[in-house]
């Protein structure tokens, strides 16, 4: 390694070591200086901004550190950037409506920047061992915050989280130990020279599949999805939405390319194909706001599954996808905090007259559910385009001919939320907040989800130039 | 010494674990199965693991579970104060 790749690698690996710095500061500081109570926020928002701050052009090429278990490539640097812009504008959303009580201390950034490291890892790891320790890393944090209200919603969202989630990570490491029986070296690039996979081999590769499945919440691994996005803060929950999400997605394509074809890719076929007609038919029937935007999310999950067909080009839609995705989701959650009264968040019907009361609301929201739901000029409609046409240039028409059919059946729920801010009356008293970060959040997301749509072919070379080094 | 054996115990444990964690309805008991299943997986890590690196793994395993162990406790007993129960069956405010 020459002397300008360390220099670009210490300067990388710096960002998530500041990262965790910060988190233990967030964490320990206020203990011991009083007056910095209910500053954490601010200290973790600055933290963040430094970070991001961090990410240059990377070199074009890989740089394989610590022993292969992190690998630093521009894909690496164009997923860390997109993870820690998440990350600037869940804390945002922090600042304006803290989830836990203000004296309760630091935890709350600190579990959530832990949750970031772990993220980050997740999307730069080089071998099997490493992505699942990294997972851990993401999941443990997020377990305690979907709960860190102590409510009862809050905390039933936990536990079926933590059982859910631990179970899941159960079955990922007894597929590592089966996969570890035949196969020594775990790391990706080895995985793929491997060749076809013996019989046990390709059990433990099912099992992990099926483990990193429950955390990109692809059906029949969904079930923890709505009751965790309703009771979680709704911070939680579109962090959960937006970036957590991705770390699964990249992990299960890093298993997915290693079969060409074989008994992997049917399963990968069947959980597309299951994920997006289950997913879509199951939020025809959502009241509750937070709940549709779960399944949503499980039907986005299948959406970059079926992506996942068109090979290399499916992957540069799929990096194109995620921030789309990411932009519309944190948009129409940081919409719900501002409306929600309770823990639970608003039902659909809350949204009545909000075109009247707070036009400029309802705009961004309508811009929100038409980008989800896939409608031109927005951003959504680009994303699902290049996704969908990757897979149907590589033969798999059917697989994208379900999809199509059931993004349509989408357009009913997403444009029930715009028909009930457009065209139902106002309910008595529907007041929501003053004017402070959480509008900032949805207008910065509401002109991202439109200009990432007009200007949809720099935001795509950007996404491809990053796919090339996976 | 052979493995296998040994990893035949590992799959016999692990798939009893999962049985009673789907089967059972008490969540201290749904932890305690789920760190058996993390167990049996550790168990055929160390079985099967062909090289020195598959026996570090199984350290790290450790402190895995360990950390899965703290934070399912600590889940468990905010919900034994709030829900006042730690049957699975009564702890349904969300719609399921």
């Amino acid at each position: 390694m020459n002397a300008e790749l360390t220099a670009y690698a210490s300067n990388a690996m710096s960002g998530p070591l500041l990262l965790a710095a910060a988190a233990f500061t967030c964490l320990l500081l206020p203990l011991f200086f009083k007056a910095l109570r209910g500053t954490q926020g601010i200290m973790a928002l600055s933290a963040v901004l430094v970070v991001l701050s961090f990410i240059k052009r990377a070199p074009l090429t890989e740089i394989s550190c610590f022993n292969g278990a992190l690998l630093l490539s521009p894909a690496a640097a164009y997923l860390w950037a997109f993870t820690f812009a998440v990350l600037a504008f869940i804390i945002l959303l922090s600042l304006y409506r803290p989830p836990a009580q203000p004296d309760s201390g630091g935890e709350y950034y600190f579990l959530l920047l832990m949750a970031a490291l772990g993220l980050v890892t997740l999307m730069a790891a080089g071998d099997l061992f490493t992505a699942f320790i990294a997972l851990e890393l993401l999941s443990l944090p997020l377990y305690a915050l979907a709960g860190i209200r102590r409510s009862k919603p809050g905390l039933e969202a936990a536990y079926k989280y933590f059982m859910l989630g631990a179970f899941g990570s159960a079955i990922t490491v007894m597929g590592i130990a089966l996969l570890n029986a035949t196969h020594p070296d775990l790391a990706f690039a080895a995985l793929m020279k491997a060749g076809a996979p013996e019989p046990l081999a390709l059990a433990g590769f099912v099992l992990i599949i099926a483990g990193f499945a429950f955390k990109t919440a692809l059906v029949p691994f969904h079930m923890w999805v709505p009751d965790v996005y309703e009771g979680a803060p709704t911070q939680i929950s579109a962090f959960m939405g937006a970036a957590v999400k991705a770390g699964g997605v990249i992990i299960l394509w890093r298993i997915f390319r290693i079969f060409e074809y074989g008994p992997i890719r049917e399963l990968f076929w069947w959980l597309a194909v299951i994920t997006v007609v289950a997913a879509n038919l199951l939020a025809l029937a959502q009241t509750s706001l937070k709940r549709l935007l779960a399944y949503s999310s499980v039907a986005h999950a299948g959406y970059l599954a079926v992506a996942f067909f068109g090979g290399q080009r499916g992957f540069e839609a799929v990096l194109y996808y995620l921030p789309v995705y990411a932009m519309a989701t944190i948009g129409a959650f940081a919409v719900v905090l501002v409306l929600e009264k309770g823990e639970k968040g608003p039902v659909i019907d809350d949204l009545a007259g909000l075109a009247r009361t707070h036009p400029w609301l309802a705009a961004a929201m309508a811009a929100f559910m038409f980008s989800l739901a896939g409608v031109p000029p927005l951003a959504g409609f680009f994303a699902k385009f290049f996704a969908f046409s990757a897979a149907v240039n590589s033969g798999n028409t059917a697989l994208v001919a379900v999809a199509v059919i059931m993004s349509a059946v989408s357009m009913y729920y997403y444009l029930r939320v715009t028909v009930a801010m457009y065209m139902k009356p106002a309910a008595a008293g529907a007041t929501c907040g003053a004017p402070g970060a959480a509008e900032a959040v949805i207008f910065t997301m509401a002109a991202g989800v439109i200009l990432a749509g007009v200007f949809s072919k720099p935001v795509l070379t950007l996404a491809a130039a990053a796919a090339r080094w996976f | 010494m052979n493995a296998y054996p040994l990893a035949a115990i590992s799959y016999a444990l692990f798939a009893l674990a999962a049985a009673g964690f789907l089967t059972c309805g008490s969540l201290v008991r749904m932890l305690m199965f789920l760190e058996l299943m993390l167990n049996a997986a550790n168990i055929a890590i160390v079985a099967l693991g062909p090289q020195p690196a598959s026996q570090a793994y199984a350290l790290m395993l450790f402190a895995v579970a360990a950390a899965e162990a703290g934070v399912g406790l600590a889940l468990i007993i905010a919900m034994a104060s709030a829900f006042k129960t730690l049957e699975a069956e009564n702890i349904k405010d969300l719609k399921g």
